[in-house]
């Protein structure tokens, strides 16, 4: 009877197991700039689950910010005969090559949450909306600080992300676009924190220490804004406001406890990549029209409207 | 012989320094890089010329319905561009000056409102211009930051020749009390955020009329 039992359970296994590799629609890739970054943690868990319900077998490849891994990637994924490419690349110019390559190899690739500067080449590019994101921050940081400090010159300081990064520029550029028209701000500082929270820290201690003035800063992604918060602390400054950029969970939190980050931007990844998930899928299955570029929306989140949210979405 | 090996290791370096201090440009590139300033103006152009033809609502009717219902407002007036809780209005009217500051003008719709409804800014921001009226698209641009320059810089011509201008005309009124706007403008809400008055407009026309409702 035993043996009876086992042979049953051991049939029941292998069908079990049969039917699901049977199951399996193919190799779908996800290629993330970084995974030292827990919004980015968050952009690469959700593709992944969504394409794994869809029926794929999923594989993470972490670029760790460098071109060159990116492209070694790319040429594993390409010769292990994945079937598609969730992509969110290390560098607008320099991961052109490689979606290329992807195309030339008929792999269909669909970048999430950055863009490259090509047409024709990547199914769709579906991003968040940085520089209206930057646009955002910079009409509720103008009215903020005009509030807080009623003087005819407010000095501040920016922290940037990774210079050769799109985004960081989006960013910067939408938030400029707003506060230099006003002429009671003045940018004392300016230096990239490679969008890194301990870099964060180090560049604000700096920053601080050379231009203890500053009423505010902006930094281009929360992870920055996390740092100069600890750095601005640590100095016993209560005198200066921190404006963040990602709608993270510790930043969500620090804004809803009434801690010095005064806003973030809310950038919804878990949408974008279920999107690109979606859409991959339908590819595979035959659709053919997608919209190349697909703006996605950001919203400003602040004291006065963090109800609504919660980390990277709305609750 | 040392003479002209020396001579010509000299002559390997200048050429060494030379090519890495230059930028080798084909002639015919050469004046081609990209202008925002120019390409949104004439975008401009472009757009002042399809005024007219842009499908505009109401101000009057899109207010009564974003009072009454604002979602069917929004499904009925705006548009949606990407995946977003945006909602873009292209509209035309005329309303009464409550009063005007440097940045801008407060501007009463309906007779029977019981605040000024819209705020006719020269502070022009964003990409609601292009996002509103579709006259530049994304895809027509390879890289994106080219596309939100030549947005950024169309703020400032709207801001410079259309806005800015009527502000200071409204100056030199002795009074602005009999005065009404005429308008085509364009604003965005959040889909799902209450209805704040004023709402700020971006004008894309502005003319001054005497008289009433």
């Amino acid at each position: 009877m035993r043996k009876f039992l086992t042979i049953v359970v051991a049939v029941a296994i292998l069908v079990v197991g049969f039917t699901a590799f049977a199951e399996t629609k193919g190799k779908i890739a996800v290629v993330i700039s970084t995974l030292n970054n827990p919004w980015f943690v968050v952009l690469a868990d959700a593709a992944k689950l969504r394409a794994q319900e869809l029926g794929y077998e999923v594989t993470v490849f972490d670029s760790q910010n460098d071109t060159a891994k990116e492209s070694s990637h790319f040429d594993t994924i390409i010769a292990a005969g994945f079937k598609a490419i969730l992509f969110n690349p290390t560098d607008a110019d320099g991961s052109i090559a490689n979606v290329r390559r992807a195309k030339d190899a008929g792999i269909p690739v669909f970048c999430i949450d950055r863009g490259i500067n090509a047409r024709g080449i990547a199914i769709s590019q579906i991003y968040s909306d940085n520089y209206y994101g930057g646009v955002l921050m910079g009409e509720y940081f103008v009215k903020f600080m005009k509030e807080k400090v009623k003087a005819d010159k407010i000095p501040y300081a920016e922290l940037l992300g990774i210079l050769s990064a799109q985004p960081t520029w989006d960013r910067s550029n939408g938030f400029h676009s707003v506060v230099d028209k006003y002429k009671e701000f003045t940018m004392v500082a300016q230096q990239s924190a490679e969008f890194d929270r301990d870099t964060g820290f180090k560049v604000t201690e700096q920053i601080l220490q050379g231009h203890p003035e500053i009423k505010a800063i902006w930094c281009g992604n929360d992870a920055m804004a996390l740092g100069a918060l600890m750095a601005v602390e640590a100095a016993g400054r209560k005198d200066i406001f921190i404006f963040g950029f990602d709608g993270a969970e510790d930043v969500i939190y620090a804004i809803n406890e009434g801690r010095l980050i005064a806003a973030t931007v809310m950038q919804f990844p878990k949408l974008m990549s279920r999107l690109a998930a979606e859409w991959a899928d339908q590819y595979l299955r035959g659709e053919r029209q997608f919209p190349e570029i697909v703006p996605v929306t950001v919203e400003l989140v602040s004291r006065e409207n963090i109800d609504k949210y919660a980390p990277y979405g709305r609750k | 012989m040392r003479k002209k090996i020396v001579l010509l290791s000299l002559a390997v370096i200048v050429a060494i320094l030379i090519n890495r201090s230059c930028k080798i440009v084909p002639i015919d590139q050469i004046g081609k890089t990209f202008d925002p300033k120019s390409y949104a103006q004439n975008v401009w152009l472009k757009l002042q010329t399809q005024l007219a033809n842009l499908s505009k609502a109401d101000s009057y009717e899109v207010l009564e319905l974003l009072n009454l219902n604002p979602e069917e407002a929004h499904q009925k007036y705006a548009k949606i561009v990407g995946i977003s809780n945006y909602r873009y209005y292209i509209v035309e009217g005329s309303g009464r000056v409550v009063s005007f500051n440097e940045d801008g003008i407060l501007i009463q719709i309906r007779e029977e409102a019981k605040q000024p409804e819209f705020y006719i800014t020269r502070r022009v921001f964003g990409n609601t211009i292009v996002m509103a009226t579709g006259i530049i698209k994304m895809e027509d641009f390879d890289r994106i930051m080219d596309f939100n320059l030549v947005s950024t810089a169309l703020n400032d011509i709207v801001s410079e020749e259309v806005a800015t201008p009527f502000i200071e005309s409204m100056r030199e009124k002795a009074s602005t009390s009999d005065l009404m706007v005429k308008f085509i403008g364009l604003f965005n809400l959040l889909r799902d955020d209450p209805v704040r008055y004023p709402i700020s407009v971006i004008p894309l026309k502005l003319e001054l009329s005497q008289g009433g409702y």
